[in-house]
């Protein structure tokens, strides 16, 4: 099964309906067409019938893996590079198992972040007409009738321009394509904010979580947050509020990211999601920062190494503590 | 009645406007179209709709509604309820001018609630046409004209050289006899209608509601189409006429505020009591949905508590999309 | 957890110390049998290890109100549960540098590790930590408008 050439989608899809037949697969999650533009739909197949959906566009933006919180038995998926570490961050923290798992790597161009060419363009997501790749890996974008041409570092995620893994570090079988060139290991640009001053900062974070709804999507949609009860709807005590007072909404992303450090790949799924635009990505990344810079310790990439919170040194930084 | 204003009197209009009370236009902040108050900023030149829905105005996310504070021998009490200080909305959409009026029977029968009750008294509404169908939209099957209102005090329809107005009640009127605007006709009115771009309708509303008793049962449909719902609140907090809420104290020994905040029929735990939980899983809670707003909010209030604004749609993490869903049930 | 600002006296910051069972909280206690003096404004929680301290403890004291936040525990190496203040010392500069990310001042959360024989460097932490956070003034981070509508 492993040495079968796919060379297509109905080549995929005779492989997984033969898992589906043979029992190998209980479920299946992948992606289809979406309904609104620049957008697929998350695909969960239970039978080999539903597969008959699949569809891979340009707009694969999803990391399928929280789909295994809910979804348990035989599950085949699909990831990209960002998405297997995910999945190797489940693995690790005990949430996943390999064997239950059928692993189809599928080549990423990086994904187009259409936020960031529409504010680009000064308008909003819902003005753009049509976006397409071009073939030097930019985009063709439509916008009132008037068509522009954006490079590589103007259309895509800025996650996708920092990548080092585009190539999924664990599967069962990768498909052939176009995968982005792997980029040394750098972050965002340099994120202005770490050089305000602790007033200006905190002016920044209180206007961003004051927008908070605290409707759970970044929690929802995070592979890493996996608790069955999560700490947030406890009330006998009640750590955090339900109001979304601007403390509590603190406490919340805050806590969030202390709960999922050292599991959190940066995929920045929570940021996409979040419905009034809360830079999420920034803290995640300098969590990430700091886990490397502390701990040479790296989310998602290597299956045998420790999580950062399960292991320590003696050489551990310790001038911070009188 | 009828009047007509071109672009450089609008903007001299709103601004005469803070006069009258607080004056909120849509406006584009951290990225996000919301409604603020007038400003310095300008009159949107291309906007679809808000990212909240106007209700946040309304039933805001948080609400304090009573605080209490004990000193020796006494307790001191302070409510919330919002004074009679006037506002106006200029540019709300006819979907979400709807929305104000169906939640109204929600907070206005047996228990009125003064805080929705106090806050539609005292605003004035000035809704504008769309030029545009909103992505994920289904107004036009839901009912709602997105050339026309009335659900608000005035309506506007966009021309190139300003707006026509329609007046709607008499404290509309009010404010257009002003001297900024002049009066108009009917042919002006009808003259500033768009093209809206056509489509077939996705579903019959009325066969949809006829429907639903009978899919109840159906448990399969349920699971299918809810099987990659998130369970996030976005549908629900970005939903004009969702008003679901909790009521939580934040308090310390001596003194505590009693807040109302969203709740969502979305969460796990929304139904969940000291023993069971009837919506455990996730299709019964998304069957619950549908079901509240299409069925049981028309058996209770006679309307359907959805405007087809498509907030839902657009907004949704894995693209669930409502309208599938009407179709299938249609 | 009640108003720091108390009418017609000057403000007296409140700190919460996170102190370990085994060495800081002992410590503490030979700090008081030996007479030395410290400043009333640490409050004392006695928790098992320093590693009991989960962030979000951290976190809600600074909801809460409270003006600073110390965590103390036993030296590395002499932990009563071996690992405990070296898994704890992880979570903390992780959670310290989060707060100074997010514009909070690092003077408001402090650590440290004192030995149950460590009585005079119990009564040393607290002074500098109490002096900090006098200088920062009251906890106004959180506030919430309601409370007090005038």
């Amino acid at each position: 099964m492993a040495n079968q050439v796919i060379e297509n989608l109905s080549d995929l899809i005779s492989l997984l309906t033969e898992l589906f037949r043979n029992g190998r697969l209980t479920s299946f999650l992948g992606y289809q067409k979406g309904t609104v533009k620049f957008k697929s739909s998350p695909l969960i197949a239970s039978r080999a019938e539903d597969l008959a959906a699949l569809n891979l566009d340009d707009f694969l933006h999803y990391n399928l893996t929280f789909y295994l919180k809910e979804i348990k038995g035989k599950v085949g998926l699909l990831v990209k590079g960002c998405d297997s570490r995910s999945l190797i961050s489940l693995i690790k923290e005990g949430q996943v198992q390999k064997e239950d798992l059928y692993i189809i790597g599928i080549p990423c161009p990086g994904q187009i972040d259409v936020k960031k060419i529409a504010f680009s363009m000064g308008c909003d997501p819902e003005d753009l007409e049509d976006i397409t790749r071009s073939e030097e890996d930019g985009v063709i974008v439509r916008f009132r009738q008037q068509v522009q041409r954006l490079t590589k570092e103007q259309a895509l995620l800025d996650k996708c321009l920092a990548c080092f893994y585009p190539q999924p570090l664990l599967y069962d079988v990768l498909l052939q394509g176009d995968y982005l060139p792997p980029v040394p290991p750098k972050l965002r640009g340099e994120d202005e904010t770490a050089r305000k001053s602790a007033a200006e900062k905190w002016a920044y974070w209180s206007a961003q979580f004051a927008r908070c709804l605290r409707c759970y999507a970044c929690r929802n949609i995070c592979p890493a947050c996996f608790c069955p009860r999560c700490v947030v709807e406890e009330n006998m005590p009640e750590w955090i509020s339900p109001v979304p007072t601007l403390g509590d909404n603190f406490v919340f992303h805050l806590m969030r990211l202390m709960h999922v450090a050292g599991t959190c790949t940066s995929c920045g799924e929570c940021e996409r999601v979040c419905p009034v635009e809360i830079p999420l990505m920034k803290l995640n990344e300098k969590m990430a920062a700091d886990l490397k810079e502390l701990f040479a310790f790296e989310p998602g990439v290597d299956l045998e190494k420790p999580l950062p919170f399960r292991t320590y040194r003696q050489e551990d930084p310790n001038e911070f503590i009188k | 009645m009828f009047f007509k204003i071109n672009q450089g009197k609008f903007k001299e209009w709103l601004l005469a406007l803070k006069n009258q009370g607080e004056v909120y236009i849509p406006t584009k902040e951290n990225n996000l179209w919301v409604y603020a108050l007038l400003e310095r900023q300008e009159w949107p030149a291309y906007f679809l709709n808000t990212r909240i829905p106007v209700k946040n105005l309304f039933f805001p996310n948080r609400q304090a509604l009573l605080s209490w504070k004990y000193e020796p021998g006494s307790m001191g009490m302070n409510s919330f309820v919002p004074e009679g200080k006037k506002r106006l909305i200029v540019g709300l959409r006819p979907c979400d001018s709807r929305s104000l009026q169906l939640l109204k029977p929600v907070f206005a029968g047996e228990y009125a609630d003064i805080f929705y009750l106090k806050n539609l008294d005292r605003t004035i509404l000035i809704g504008l046409a769309c030029s545009q169908i909103c992505p994920g939209s289904f107004c036009r099957e839901m009912q709602v004209d997105p050339q026309d209102s009335a659900d608000n005090d005035i309506f506007l329809r966009a021309t190139p050289e300003g707006f026509v107005a329609k007046v709607i009640t008499e404290r509309g009127k009010g404010l257009l006899a002003q001297g900024f605007f002049a009066e108009a006709g009917e042919n002006d009115w009808a003259a500033a209608a768009q093209e809206m771009p056509g489509r077939d309708a996705l579903f019959d509303l009325e066969i949809v509601k006829a429907n639903l008793n009978s899919f109840f049962a159906q448990e399969e449909f349920w699971q299918k189409v809810s099987a990659k719902c998130l369970n996030c609140g976005i549908c629900t907090y970005l939903c004009p006429t969702c008003h679901c809420f909790d009521i939580c104290d934040l308090r310390t020994p001596e003194k505590g505020v009693r807040f109302r905040c969203y709740d969502s029929c979305a969460f796990p735990n929304f139904t969940k009591m000291a023993v069971h939980n009837p919506r455990a899983e996730k299709w019964r809670r998304y069957r619950q949905r549908v079901s509240h707003k299409f069925n049981f909010f028309f058996q209770n209030f006679q309307a359907i508590a959805c405007v087809g604004c498509g907030r839902c749609v657009n907004f949704c993490p894995v693209n669930l999309d409502l309208r599938e869903i009407l179709t299938a049930i249609h | 957890m009640t108003e720091n600002a108390q009418k017609g006296k000057t403000w007296e910051p409140r700190v919460l110390a996170f102190l370990c069972r085994w060495c800081s909280y002992a410590g503490a206690d030979l700090t008081g049998s030996s007479r030395l003096n410290y400043p009333a404004n640490v409050r004392i929680l006695r928790v098992p290890c320093s590693g009991r301290v989960d962030p979000l403890f951290i976190l809600k004291a600074l909801r809460s109100g409270l003006d600073g936040v110390l965590v103390s525990g036993c030296h590395p190496g002499d932990c009563h549960y071996t690992a405990g203040n070296y898994h704890a010392r992880r979570k903390f500069i992780i959670l310290s540098r989060l707060l100074e990310y997010v514009g909070l001042d690092p003077r408001r959360v402090q650590f440290s590790w004192v030995s149950a024989a460590e009585g005079d460097k119990f009564a040393q932490v607290v002074r500098e930590v109490v002096a900090d956070v006098k200088e920062l003034g009251p906890n106004e981070l959180f506030r919430i408008p309601e409370f007090a509508p005038e």
